[in-house]
């Protein structure tokens, strides 16, 4: 191999500068291999498209941020986290809260801006219709949401900054508002609202596999039969006119 | 049903998509990045199966990585191949690099140390997945911003790896120029070296002015530099499927459609 260096080993090498660039690791690259100034060109390549990755997946963050904010974030996030996956669309998982330490509104609109990102490209799947509802077995029947749908945890009314930023409209006053946003997929186009408490435990539930008839008994326990029922039908009425509900089970 | 690539295209990006969708766009055929689409679905695969639809697809991969000491994993493989039997496509093509190590992906082509060792490691790479995905590929060859020690010249290895796994070459004239000129070689006589006969594709593209050399930034057009050295390409070879990428700077696609007649043109010259 070139200078003698196994290929592994040069290629570690070369992989460790890319990470931590400085002097003597590029000397250390550069002395068996013979190589020339042209290697930092490398090192521009891999910071660059890294930058412009976490830019593409998290664009309501990055206006939040603004472009000087944004880069150093970015810059930090690169050094800390250096990229494992083979598609580069899987880059910066930890971004959102990498920021929140520094600014919870833009950890909040990376986290929206990343589920969506998800729910883009989740598997296809057609969502059940009213109608469905009539061969339902309800002491059994668990419900399925589409695979797109993303539960996101948010402490800022990122949620409504979020479609202002995207339209380019006046931004609301930035607040908190702990809650968690519902980020799904009606036909090709992400759509996302802010759950309510009663179903969030429902999807929950519904995700870890529980039957609907144990989620309405779980919510009968918080008030009588019949409320919970209610309650229960209400939420499961909206979801299926949201086109959220994959199947029964 | 899988077509044969012919004529001129261009790398399919997603201001024109809707032009593509609809099969309004001059082209013969479409170039995509594999990694693109190797999702579980939602539009963008519906996207490729409309412009499918219109267009035979070539699928252009960057991050096989043939050559990195390690074995890519089998899920990068299977999902690729799910692509290719969804998709049909009439090429799949990957690049002559590697992009990472023990569990690092830099997504960057980085350049292979040309040696003898490394040649029978990309060959396994290339035989392995050619095996997996029950045909040939085609490897393209690399702009390179450095050169290896005691190394052997690109055309050797690459009419070495053409011999050994009987994959096809990609061939990027521009990546031919850039990597001449910052080697101090002629990329005329590149060419004298190189197995021609097993090129089925042909990439042109823009470059950029760095600090230490030629960059393939893919961001301006084709420099008249490496269109003269298209027409030797073609002159040698006769007409082969051509195509701009243009991944940077991306202009209206009259435009890109403009610059591709240039490529059609220096076909029919040759021809004539």
């Amino acid at each position: 191999m070139s200078g003698d260096l196994p290929l592994a080993a040069l290629q570690q090498r070369f992989c460790d500068w890319l990470i931590e660039p400085d002097e003597d690791r590029a000397r250390m690259i550069a002395a068996p291999m013979g190589v020339g100034p042209g290697l930092v060109v490398y090192q521009n390549n891999y910071r660059v498209a890294l930058v412009e990755a976490l830019r593409e997946i998290h664009p309501r963050a990055a206006a939040w941020l603004g472009e000087d904010a944004f880069e150093m974030a970015a810059a930090r996030h690169i050094d800390a986290h250096p990229p494992s996956n083979w598609t580069i669309d899987a880059y910066g998982t930890g971004f959102p809260d990498d920021l929140r330490a520094s600014d919870a509104v833009a950890a909040d609109l990376a986290a929206i801006d990343r589920a969506i990102g998800e729910a883009f490209v989740a598997a296809d799947a057609l969502p059940v219709t009213a109608a469905a509802l009539a061969d339902v077995d309800w002491d059994t029947a668990a419900i399925r949401p589409l695979p797109s749908l993303r539960l996101v945890p948010i402490a800022t009314n990122a949620d409504a900054l979020w479609p202002a930023l995207a339209r380019d409209q006046d931004v609301p006053q930035a607040t908190a508002a702990h809650g968690t946003v519902l980020v799904w997929r009606q036909g090709f186009e992400p759509v996302m609202r802010r759950a309510d408490p009663t179903e969030l435990l429902m999807l929950e539930r519904s995700l870890a596999g529980g039957s609907f008839a144990a989620i309405c008994a779980e919510l009968a326990a918080q008030s009588d039969d019949a409320e919970a029922v209610t309650r229960a039908g209400t939420v499961l009425g909206r979801w299926l006119g949201e086109s959220l509900v994959a199947e029964f089970a | 049903m899988t077509t044969r690539l012919s004529g001129f295209g261009l790398g399919m990006r997603r201001p024109h998509y809707a032009h593509y969708v609809a099969g309004e766009a001059p082209v013969d055929f479409v170039e995509v990045i594999s990694e693109n689409f190797m999702v579980a679905g939602g539009r963008p695969i519906d996207t490729l199966m409309r412009a499918r639809a219109h267009y035979p697809v070539a699928l252009h991969g960057v991050s096989l990585s043939v050559g990195s000491a390690e074995t890519r994993s089998d899920d990068y493989l299977d999902r690729l191949k799910a692509l290719v039997d969804r998709i049909e496509p009439a090429v799949v093509s990957d690049h002559l690099c590697w992009t990472g190590i023990g569990g690092f992906n830099s997504h960057d082509l980085l350049p292979v140390p040309l040696t003898e060792p490394a040649l029978d490691i990309v060959c396994r790479a290339i035989d392995r997945a050619q095996s997996h995905l029950q045909r040939p590929m085609l490897f393209e060859n690399p702009s390179s911003y450095i050169a290896f020690a005691g190394t052997m010249p690109e055309w050797e290895f690459l009419s070495e790896m053409v011999r050994r796994t009987g994959c096809g070459l990609l061939l990027d004239v521009n990546n031919i120029f850039v990597s001449a000129t910052n080697h101090g070689l002629d990329p005329h006589g590149w060419l004298d070296g190189l197995p021609l006969h097993a090129v089925g594709q042909i990439h042109l593209a823009g470059h950029s002015k760095g600090e230490h050399g030629l960059i393939d930034t893919h961001d301006a057009p084709v420099d008249p530099a490496v269109w003269a050295l298209y027409a030797e390409v073609i002159r040698r070879t006769g007409p082969l499927p051509t195509m701009i990428e243009r991944d940077g700077n991306i202009p209206a696609l009259d435009a890109l459609a403009d610059e591709l007649m240039l490529a059609r043109q220096a076909a029919c010259a040759v021809v004539a």
